[in-house]
Formats: C-alpha cells, structure tokens, sequence
C-alpha cells in the first residue's frame, strides 16, 4: 500500500464520503400512541358500566353524560368563551414569568454576588405555596383578571428563574473561554454562548412552569369567581349541573394537555442540539 | 532575569540545548562526547546517573550536524520574537501549590513549537495564562512587545474537548463564522469567504450544514482547527487537541496542522502545540520545549531537523525521529525521577 492511499484511509472522516446536507431532525412527529388510547377507551368504557350498572347517584354521572354535556357546552359557546379567558390568563401570566425569570436568572447566574444577596429571600419565597398569597393578591389587585394573571406569572416564575440559573452558571467554562478567547466582550459572551447553553435548562423550566401556571390560573379563578374555566366548574356545582361541572373539568384537562403538548414541541424545534446529542452523535 | 530561551542570540537561535534551573538561570553545558549518540533508543542510561546530562549536551550537538529540513523559519532573523514568555508563575490561592514555576521562552514568528510535558504538570494552565484567559501570579507574557492583559485578537486557542468548545446549536458553517461575527471591518463576502476556505483546508467542504451532535469527534475537532483559522490568528495555540481522537484520526489531523501551516506560511502563522505526545510533537515540530514535572519549568529545549515534507510511516521511521524521541523520553524521565537533582548539577558545573 502506498502512502498516498494509506492517507486517504486516514481520513475516512473527511472529504472521503460523499456528504448530503441535512438539518437535524426539527420535524414534530405525531405518533398515535394506540396502547395508550385503547387503554384510556377501556377504562372510559368501564366507568360507564360502573355508574350504569352498580353506582347510581346524581353526583358520578356517566362518562356518555359528561361527553354529551361537553358538546353542548362547546356548541352554546359558554365553554369555548371560558377556556378562552383561562388560556389568556395562562398565556399572559407565563410570559410575563419566563421574560422576567430569565433575565433574573441570567443576572444570578452570572454574579455569585448577586446570587449571594438575593439568596435568602429567594429561598424563603420559593418554598412557600403561591397559592396561599391569593388573598394578599386579591387585595392589592382586586378580583379581577390581574390577579389571575399575576398569581400566574408568581408561580410560574420560580421554576423558570431557577433553571435558568443554574443553565448560565454551569455553562461550560470551555465553551465560555472559547468565545473570550476570540474577543468577545461580557455581554456578547452572554448572549451568544451562555444563554444558548442554558437553553435546555430554560426550555425545562417552561415546561415545568406550563403545569403550574394553569394550576394557578384555574384556582384564582374559583376563589375568586372571576370567570374562566374555574368559575364556570364552581357555577355548575353550585348550581348541581354535574354533568356540566365535569364537563369542566375534562375542558380544563384537555386545555393542559394540548398546552403540554404545545411546550413540548416548541422545546424540541428551539432545543434540538438536546436530542442530537443524546442520539449518539458526540458521547 | 531571563531563562534560556530568551538570552539566545539570533543567529544561534535553536542552536543550543541549555538547561533552565528551576530558578530560571541558564545552565551551561560543556559539549562532551558520550556514550548516548551510540546508544539505541531501547538501551536507556540509568536515571540517576550523571550520563543523562552529558547525554543531552551530544544529543543536540549532533542534532546541529542536520541543518537542513524544515526549520527556515526558526532561522530566519526576526528582530524580536513574536511572543516572549518570561518568568511565568501561577498559584491558584495563595496557600495553593505552585503550577509553574518560572517559565520563560521565546518564539519567533513563523516557527512551530511543541510543547510537551507530563500529563498534569500545568500544561494548560501556561496556555491559558500565554492567551490571556487567566492572569499569571508573577511573570509576563509579551507579544511583539505588548503585555498581554486580556485575549488578544491575534491569537486563537483550539482547546482538546471539542464537545465542550463547539456550540452544538450553531451549524458547522456557523461554528466556523463565529469568531468573525462581530469584526465589522469585514463585509458579508469577506467572512463567507473565509469561512469557506477555513472549512476547506481542514476537508469539510459539504458538511457546512451539519450540527456537531451529527459529526465524528475528529470532524468535530476539525471544525474547531477550521474555526480558528477563520479568525486568522497570528498564532495558533493547540491545546492537547488530538488527544481526544483515535489514533487514525489522529494522524489524518497532524497532517492536516502541517498543511495548514504550509497553506498559510506567507502569513507566517506561529504554532505552539502542547501536547503529552512525544511522537505527536517531534512529527509536527521545528522546536520542542520539554517541561519538567510539576510545578513546570522549561527543563530543556531542542530543534527538531528532521527534513520535510514529513509524511507519517518515513519520518516516524527515521533514525534521527527515534533519537529524539529516545532522548526526550530520557529528560522526562529525568526530571520525573531527579526533580530535585536539578539545583546539584547546576552548583557542580
């Protein structure tokens, strides 16, 4: 063998193989998990032999009744209206969240000084339940949308700051000394390589904040009757429309897992390095 | 006070094997014969011996015999050196050990320095105290004459954790692009064209698109040679950066630094390679600086003149390459293994 072609053996890696350009896949695929939905159908079908057959009381209504019930609400438009006013609340309320908390956290993370003397306080506030400040939201704010909104954006703020902090803190050094290395001033370097970094912590944090957010915007609105899906669960038990009352609560369930779904996808199209390393490609 | 390196006049410079004590001082070696040019690489002197140190002084003085090969560039005289390290120390806290202990040298624009030296004997922390990303506790990097005091522009650092130093959310092309972003002297053609000829000295061409997760660790450490490239350095600083691939990839690599050095000789792009591969650096070096174990100090620096183009079965075969190597392998193992010997041959000679 020559040495020549030995070379080109070297270098299989290289220009040797005939390279076709593709992005990593960003593509949502949308699989039917059918176990699943057999699984869910079955235990649906079983509940409605339950409460046909052996528990027979006006506060378990069928699951057929509660379905029915759903369509109608959807048809009159009062659910549709409701989950309108929760999702806005939700929406608003999150954005606010992640705004503010990533730019606290890159602040924390980038300053153990900073971190140290907001340490305490933040350690009281977090552990303490958001919703046993609903009171003290409703009179400074009143009962109306602000305070769902704000109530929000408090609970969801935590997870996303504390993601967030620790994504820009742990940054790798290396990758922060590269980007030094090649002149780039503090704020350059913050932007371009330790928020990125953080992205995948900040895009859990989203997801875990999703979860609260809607927890909290549902509870603001049964204390405080402000509308939304959670006034119109309380209005139909009060007024012992059952069948309408769980229509509200699978209303509520189906708005939490769209949303789940919905931060998930948008965590796999802005996060994608995340998977193409867990695929194999570096490690 | 200055170390050996730096007290060489020009026309001498590379010329000479003197040792630096752990003080800095120069140690003149008397050029003796010994029995060491005879010897094979296999049939090492017994370390604690006085052989090894006369061994070293006929080591390099045969070594003058071979003018020829690579090594122009050391020769050339260039005023002043591009990059002067002198009397460098670093103690992480100040109850810490010392991680290097006076280290000076010098290097002259053009030239291709390695730098080897046990693993953990402060290696990287002298790169990075060289580029300006951590602040030597005493001592002074100078490039052409100017302290450095942050990371100078001219320099460009290819670190040997390419997963780490690679941004995996930014593309290949963009990777390489990255360092240019902000130089607003350069017009969109400018850095595309740059970043394209970058891409295609280290042999990427097509895979501009690709995100490092979807590439081999030695694409991927060729991305990061592409990206310093792009960003022109004076001086390139490779940081252990094969150390990471296998062997193959390895090779390919070395002979794609060497091209990349003939590629852009002109410029007259300075390396400085670190690396624990002894092999590594005598294929790819002019010169090596051979560092003492921790705290390090540069314990003896030799010229590699070994003709080119080097090619890896017929230089790695040669019997000069295996001397070196041999002779390397015995002041590591000296200094490994008589560290504190050092100050008794200097109150001797």
């Amino acid at each position: 063998m020559t040495l020549v072609s030995e070379k080109n053996e070297v270098r299989p890696d290289g220009a040797a193989a005939a390279p076709t350009p593709r992005r990593p896949a960003r593509k949502f695929r949308f699989r039917v998990n059918l176990r699943g939905l057999a699984f869910a159908v079955g235990l649906v079908l079983a509940l409605e032999a339950l409460t046909t057959w052996y528990v027979r009381s006006a506060y378990v209504p069928r699951p057929s009744e509660v379905f029915a019930a759903l369509y109608a609400e959807l048809l009159r438009g009062d659910l549709i209206r409701d989950a309108g006013q929760t999702l806005q609340t939700f929406s608003l309320g999150l954005l606010f969240a992640t705004v503010a908390a990533i730019a606290a956290g890159v602040v924390l993370g980038s300053s153990p000084r900073i971190f140290s003397a907001f340490k305490l306080i933040i350690e009281f506030l977090r552990p303490l339940p958001s919703v046993a400040l609903i009171p003290f939201a409703i009179l400074i704010l009143g009962v109306g949308g602000t305070t769902g909104v704000a109530m929000t954006a408090y609970a969801a703020f935590w997870p996303i700051l504390f993601n967030t902090y620790y994504g820009v803190r742990d940054a790798d050094p290396v990758a922060v000394d590269t980007a030094r290395n090649f002149g780039l001033s503090r704020p350059a370097v913050l932007r371009r390589v330790l928020l990125p970094s953080a992205a995948t912590n900040i895009a859990a944090g989203i997801r875990i904040s999703a979860a609260i957010a809607l927890i909290l915007a549902i509870t603001v609105e049964i204390i405080t009757s402000s509308g939304g899906l959670g006034y119109y669960i309380v209005r139909m038990q009060t007024a012992t429309r059952t069948e309408d009352m769980y229509a509200g609560v699978v209303a509520v369930g189906i708005l939490g897992y769209v949303i789940n779904l919905a931060v998930a996808a948008l965590e796999r199209k802005v996060v994608f390095w995340k998977t193409d390393v867990r695929d194999g490609g570096a490690r | 006070m200055l170390g050996a390196a730096t007290e060489r006049s020009p026309d001498r410079i590379g010329k000479v094997g003197a040792r630096t004590s752990p003080a800095g001082r120069p140690t003149p070696v008397s050029a003796t014969d010994s029995s060491l040019v005879k010897s094979t690489p296999g049939d090492r002197p017994m370390p604690g011996k006085a052989v090894p140190t006369e061994g070293l002084t006929s080591m390099t003085t045969d070594l003058q015999q071979h003018p020829t090969g690579r090594s122009s560039a050391v020769q050339t005289p260039s005023g002043s050196p591009i990059l002067r390290v002198d009397e460098l120390r670093k103690r992480y806290s100040d109850d810490g050990p010392l991680v290097c202990d006076g280290l000076s040298f010098s290097v002259d624009q053009g030239d291709f320095v390695a730098i080897v030296g046990p693993s953990g004997c402060g290696k990287s922390t002298m790169l990075r105290m060289i580029c300006g990303l951590l602040e030597p506790s005493a001592g002074e990097v100078r490039l052409r004459d100017q302290k450095i005091v942050s990371p100078p522009p001219e320099m460009a650092l290819v670190f040997q954790d390419y997963t780490r130093s690679l941004y995996p959310w930014l593309s290949v092309e963009r990777n390489v692009r990255f360092p240019l972003a902000k130089r607003r002297d350069l017009s969109k053609e400018e850095k595309a064209a740059r970043v394209a000829e970058a891409i295609e000295t280290v042999g990427l061409t097509g895979f501009e698109s690709y995100h490092p997760g979807q590439l081999s660790g030695g694409m991927q450490q060729r991305v990061a040679i592409a990206r310093a490239l792009a960003f022109r350095p004076r001086i390139l600083l490779l940081d252990e950066p094969f150390a990471s691939v296998d062997a193959l990839t390895k090779e390919g690599l070395e002979d794609t630094l060497l091209d990349v050095q003939k590629q852009f000789a002109d410029s007259g792009m300075t390396m400085l390679l670190v690396t624990h591969d002894i092999d590594e650096a005598i294929y790819l070096a002019d010169r090596i600086l051979v560092l003492s174990k921790p705290p390090c100090a540069v314990a003896e620096e030799l010229v590699v003149d070994l003709p080119g183009p080097r090619s890896q079965v017929e230089t790695r075969s040669l019997p000069e390459f295996l001397r070196i190597r041999a002779h390397i392998h015995d002041v590591m193992g000296l200094s490994a293994q008589r560290g504190g010997t050092r100050g008794a041959a200097r109150s001797t000679a």
